[in-house]
């Protein structure tokens, strides 16, 4: 036993039958986990790292193919098992996962002392009172406070992070050796996030147990994990001690993954992105899966399968080139911005004590309560400002949006655009001044229109051009926001999210606004597409001076573009003024909550601590 | 040849920026999936021949339906004793040869079949999309006729209308109709609850269009795919129900040809000579058949065009 890692995984490949053709979800995948280590697995949507994490629980759908050379959890051979061995002698006893919806992995119909209690089976080594009070306890532990009095409250009484807390202590009823945790904290806002974060980390350093952390999100991976491990399209590219990795990333898809991760720029330069998305591997290619999207790219790339290198110890990459910890920087972005638009002194929309509240009903005889979404807002924007609108799920960002857009009216107050009030602004006149771009690509488009039809839309409303006219115009829309003509006649089913969020920001652009309101426009976005939209946006900020008002959660999209930030909390803008001062010297103590909880990956800090290790020599052409 | 496409594709996309797509089009993928659900295919088979059947009956039908012959009647089918070839299906008990009769009881039987489905889709449709998509008030004033006509037993309403306004096939298609669109109304009220809230359907709203133009643009293409398969099951529904009323003697009245009113006239002699019974059992259950079986396959290839 002595020796032998906690987790062994050699050679790890997942295959689903899609129709008639094979996507190859995960390859090759080889790691090894000690007792009580920690490992990040990053990659974007469609890389294959939730597919590994399943592959280990072995909760891969009915038809998908698992296979290895080797798969072990300590003395256990996991290949050995079938699902339901498995299940009786190893899941949420000896290793436990969690999921991104903690809204969906409760069950609604039992108390959350049921579900955590039915963790663990009265037997001669625990009586139920035993399990009972070991629930209570970690209830406890895990920051529920009244323990006691919340076993017999159902999932629906809690909220998303509770929800979560609880999912954390249903895993930890039997003290597994090893918890999978998959996008924890995803759905959670970023103030949650940091505290479930924070509670993971003390459990696993407490019950010395094995922490995998699956996550698209650098930021999360970075803050504690001993290794990382990045996916690119089912494959594992880079694997290491995470100073390592983050500080003096090899494989060009970290490098541009680390760099599309949005900052502060100086007058909102653009942003570095990768091209193109992540490819569904249906045919295995014969060379480097990232080859296509490499910047790096050469021409053996193309044609043999990359093998792996290691530029230190542990530190082992999958790519051609040789270990090189000066080639950092990803070549420049093509066009910087020359010149930052100018807020100008006149004022495009302006909210003046807005106020929306909701009347509540549980039933036809319950009493009706009320709910304040909006509480005393005003707002000024001026033409060429990015401003950013930030704050929490339920803060009222959305409500205060559809008022700003006339959509909908505000009980008290009023909403002037280019000063008249505007819901006395006719439709037709208020569409060519303000548009909306949303979060979701998927539910902006309507599934039965093609592209063309969804973009031509408004043109063909407002009955101002011949069907002629139209199509040129649509097409010159479609250039400008960087959608190939040939997308025309598709339908958004064929596209991907970031090819959507295009159409849908080119639906936005076509009546030539003053002013976009988006509603969290990249935030289901994978990072590197995010980057690219990101800089859509600015570009077309200087091309057709337009203004933003940008809803979001995300402080790091907010530095990287906005010129202005109002902090929204309970419906109100508690603070308003200009980006730096505000990111510099927050006023108001929820702001400051906000700025602490955010998740970045700090450079100096890691470079500080791969200093500190002894074996970090200048190791670099370890091959040539 | 797909790794050669998907490889050239992903470099050319890479090339301009773009991205990956999986660039076969929509309409032939559809066209393939048609002929690859047996199903479905053995559906729209059946109603195909029905519809031919029905359309071009002066002209395939071996007799004039109604010519009666006396002294030939209640011949039995080609197949059992005493049958002969210039009657394959045999004769009714007024000498009418019962093949050309079959074949234009095709036609009422389609007819009031689309006809009635197309009036509860028409009712349907409307009250559920104005239901889903205003709601408050609207839905429930709505919701509450949907209880009505839910609690009205509905053969006998229809046995009790028709025979009050006095039976023709005008009559007993809006009758049907007007007595079968809850379904209709139940999932159109339900989809349009759930695309209303959607982000493309307040973009529209944002481009300044009307709530009638969302309704009709927007959100009834969405609609469609589930109001084709109701549509398909309530044409069976619709069958059944002429069927029956013809049977109880309200329906079609005679002399035309319906196969409801064929098994009523042929119950008497269900016993000695069972074909003037079965046979046309046979076709209404085909055109049901068929029917459901077009109805099932269009919802399992809808569902999975839909799947993202």
């Amino acid at each position: 036993m002595a020796g032998r890692p906690l987790l062994e995984v050699r050679n790890l490949s997942v295959t689903l039958p899609v129709g008639e053709r094979k996507l190859h979800a995960v390859r090759n995948v080889t790691f090894t986990l000690e007792r009580g280590e920690a490992l990040g697995v990053v990659g974007e949507s469609g890389s294959g790292k939730s597919m590994t994490s399943l592959a280990l629980m072995n909760l891969l759908p009915r038809n998908a193919i698992r296979e290895a050379d080797v798969l072990r959890l300590g003395e256990h051979d996991l290949l050995a098992k079938d699902r339901q061995e498995f299940s009786r002698s190893l899941a949420g006893k000896r290793m436990a996962m969690i999921f991104q919806e903690p809204m969906t992995s409760l069950n609604p119909v039992y108390t959350i002392g049921q579900q955590i209690m039915e963790m663990t089976l009265p037997g001669p080594a625990r009586s139920a009172k035993d399990i009972r009070d070991r629930a209570v306890y970690l209830l406890e532990r895990i920051g529920i406070p009244d323990a006691g009095g919340r076993l017999k409250q159902y999932p629906h009484e809690l909220s998303g992070g509770l929800r979560q807390r609880v999912m954390i202590a249903m895993m930890l009823m039997n003290e597994p050796d090893l918890l999978i945790a998959d996008e924890p904290t995803t759905a959670l806002d970023v103030t949650v996030q940091a505290s479930i974060l924070k509670l993971l980390m003390e459990l696993r350093k407490e019950l010395g147990m094995a922490l995998i952390l699956v996550s698209h999100d650098l930021g999360v991976v970075s803050q504690s994990m001993d290794k990382i491990a990045v996916m690119y399209a089912g494959e594992l590219v880079e694997t290491g001690p995470v100073a390592d990795v983050l500080g003096a990333p090899q494989h060009p898809y970290t490098q541009g993954l680390l760099a599309s991760i949005p900052a502060a720029r100086d007058g909102g330069a653009r942003l570095p992105s990768i091209p193109g998305t992540v490819p569904a591997l249906f045919a295995l290619p014969e060379g480097c899966v990232f080859a296509p999207r490499c910047i790096h790219v050469q021409p053996q790339c193309r044609t043999i399968r990359p093998p792996v290198q290691s530029a230190q110890n542990d530190h082992l990459y999958r790519c051609v080139m040789a270990p090189d910890s000066q080639r950092l920087s990803l070549a420049k972005p093509p066009s910087a911005h020359t010149s930052t638009a100018k807020p100008s002194p006149d004022t495009l929309l302006s909210a003046r004590h807005v106020g929306c509240t909701f009347t509540i009903r549980a039933g036809m005889l319950a009493k009706a309560r009320s709910l304040t979404a909006v509480d005393d807002v005003s707002l000024d924007l001026a033409e060429g400002e990015i401003v950013a609108l930030v704050g929490e799920s339920g803060s009222g960002k959305s409500t205060l949006a559809r008022i700003l857009l006339g959509l909908q009216a505000p009980d008290t107050g009023e909403v002037l655009i280019a000063g008249t009030p505007v819901q006395s602004v006719p439709p037709f006149e208020r569409a060519k001044l303000v548009q909306p771009v949303f979060q979701d690509p998927y539910s902006s488009l309507n599934p039965r229109k093609t592209i063309g039809q969804s973009i031509g839309r408004p043109l063909e409303l407002h009955g101002q051009d011949s069907p002629a006219e139209r199509k040129k115009i649509v097409e010159q829309t479609m250039e400008l926001v960087g959608l190939p003509k040939r997308l025309f006649n598709n339908y958004p089913s064929q596209l991907s999210g970031g090819q959507r969020q295009r159409v849908a920001i080119a639906r936005a652009i076509i009546l030539k606004p003053k002013l976009l309101i988006c509603d969290e426009p990249t935030s289901a976005l994978d990072v590197s597409v995010q980057a690219q939209i990101l800089n859509l946006l600015l570009d077309l900020r200087d091309e057709l001076g337009l203004s933003y008002l940008l809803i979001t959660h995300d402080l790091a999209v907010v530095d990287c573009v906005a010129t202005r930030i109002a902090v929204m909390h309970r419906g109100k803008i508690v603070e308003l003024g200009n980006k730096d001062d505000i990111l510099s010297s927050p006023g108001h103590p929820y702001t400051r909550t906000l700025l602490g909880s955010v998740l970045k990956v700090d450079m100096p800090a890691l470079k500080a601590r791969a200093d500190h290790a002894p074996e970090m020599q200048a190791h670099t052409g370890l091959l040539r | 040849m797909s790794e050669m496409d998907l490889s050239f594709k992903a470099a050319a996309a890479s090339e301009t920026g773009g991205e990956l797509l999986d660039a076969a089009p929509a309409r032939p993928k559809i066209w393939r999936n048609i002929l690859h659900h047996p199903g479905l295919m053995l559906g729209l088979t059946i109603l195909g021949i029905l519809v031919v059947l029905a359309v071009f009956a002066p002209w395939i039908s071996p007799y004039n339906p109604y010519d009666q012959h006396l002294p030939q009647r209640l011949l039995p089918p080609v197949w059992v004793h005493g049958g002969n070839a210039a009657n394959w299906l045999g004769t009714d008990h007024l000498g009418r040869d019962y093949l050309s009769r079959l074949i234009y009881g095709a036609r009422v039987s389609l007819l009031i079949g689309f006809g009635a489905a197309s009036i509860g889709c028409l009712i349907g449709v409307t009250l559920g999309m104005c239901a889903g998509f205003f709601g408050g008030i609207i839905d429930r004033v709505v919701s509450f006729i949907l209880t009505c006509q839910l609690a009205l037993p509905g053969l006998l309403l229809a046995m009790a209308l028709v025979f009050l306004i006095g039976p023709s096939v005008g009559v007993v298609i809006l009758v049907i109709g007007f007595l079968h669109w809850s379904y209709y109304l139940v999932v159109t009220r339900a989809a349009t609850q759930k695309i209303r809230d959607l982000e493309y359907i307040t973009a529209a709203r944002a481009i300044g269009s009307s709530r009638l133009q969302i309704m009709v643009t927007e959100i009834l293409p969405n609609l469609f795919s589930e109001i084709i398969v109701i549509f398909s099951l309530e044409v069976g529904v619709a069958v059944l129900a002429e069927a029956a009323l013809s049977f109880l003697g309200v329906g079609i009245q005679p002399p035309t040809s319906s196969w409801g009113l064929m098994i009523a006239e042929g119950k008497v002699s269900v016993f000695l000579r069972p074909w003037l019974v079965i046979l046309p059992g046979i076709f209404i259950f085909l055109l049901v058949l068929a029917a459901n079986l077009v109805g099932d396959g269009l919802r399992d290839l809808m569902s999975n065009e839909s799947r993202r």
